[in-house]
């Protein structure tokens, strides 16, 4: 077991033979992968007439989120402050597992009430998949989100 | 299924997060089953039993049976 003074708000992740913040770790790290993200978005033009503004502005949207998901990569759990050592059996695990499985009705529900509609409604094949699909993601955060906070709560 | 986690925590002077970090659960584990609100998996119940030194069957116990 990892001692609790050595636990830290980000961690820790090994680097060879020692260890190091994972945060000194990710944070570079996705800056560079938000900058690389961002070079894909100028030279596809999605980044807009101004590629200087369009990478800036990439980098700076794409950085974070790639930062966080390198720090999760990285991470030993061991290390970090208030992490239990079995997730697996915290009353956490079940209430993501409970609120996964009701997102997952959600959505079927949701898709299935859409699919209905837009084969109804005349211009619904006029429909944009893009949208289409970034609803069916949002609907499913939303409801995952909300379930887990309704069985936080009733526990 | 009701339990005597809360009785013997306090009888060895432990806090719920003493508890928890001898579990390896988060404290919110521990506060959840001494509420009853949560069953423990079996392996999770015999290590809680180990950690007091007792047996399961002095901790948990079926809701129909008179301790």
């Amino acid at each position: 077991m990892t001692e609790p003074h050595s636990r830290t708000k980000w961690g820790r992740t090994k680097l060879g033979n020692g260890r190091m913040p994972a945060m000194a770790l990710a944070a570079p790290s996705g800056l560079v992968v938000g900058f690389g993200l961002s070079l894909v978005a100028v030279a596809t033009g999605i980044a807009g007439p101004n590629p200087l503004l369009g990478a800036a502005v990439f980098t700076l949207c794409l950085a974070v989120p790639a930062t966080l998901l390198v720090w999760v990569l990285l991470v030993d759990r061991s290390t970090l402050q208030g992490a239990a050592e079995r997730a697996e059996e915290s009353i956490e695990s079940r209430w993501y597992v409970s609120a996964a499985a009701g997102a997952q009705t959600d959505v079927i529900g949701a898709a299935a009430l859409a699919a209905l509609l837009i084969s109804v409604v005349p211009s619904g094949s006029e429909l944009d998949p893009r949208i289409a699909l970034l609803g069916v993601i949002a609907v499913s955060f939303v409801s995952f989100a909300l379930r887990y906070q309704v069985v936080q709560r009733r526990a | 299924m009701r339990n005597a986690v809360t009785e013997t925590r306090q009888s060895l002077g432990w806090s719920q997060q003493k508890l928890a970090d001898e579990l390896g659960v988060s404290r919110q584990t521990v506060i959840s089953i001494e509420r009853g609100k949560f069953d423990p998996s079996l392996p999770l119940a015999f290590r809680m039993a180990s950690v007091f030194g007792r047996s399961i069957e002095d901790l948990f116990f079926p809701d129909h049976t008179s301790r």
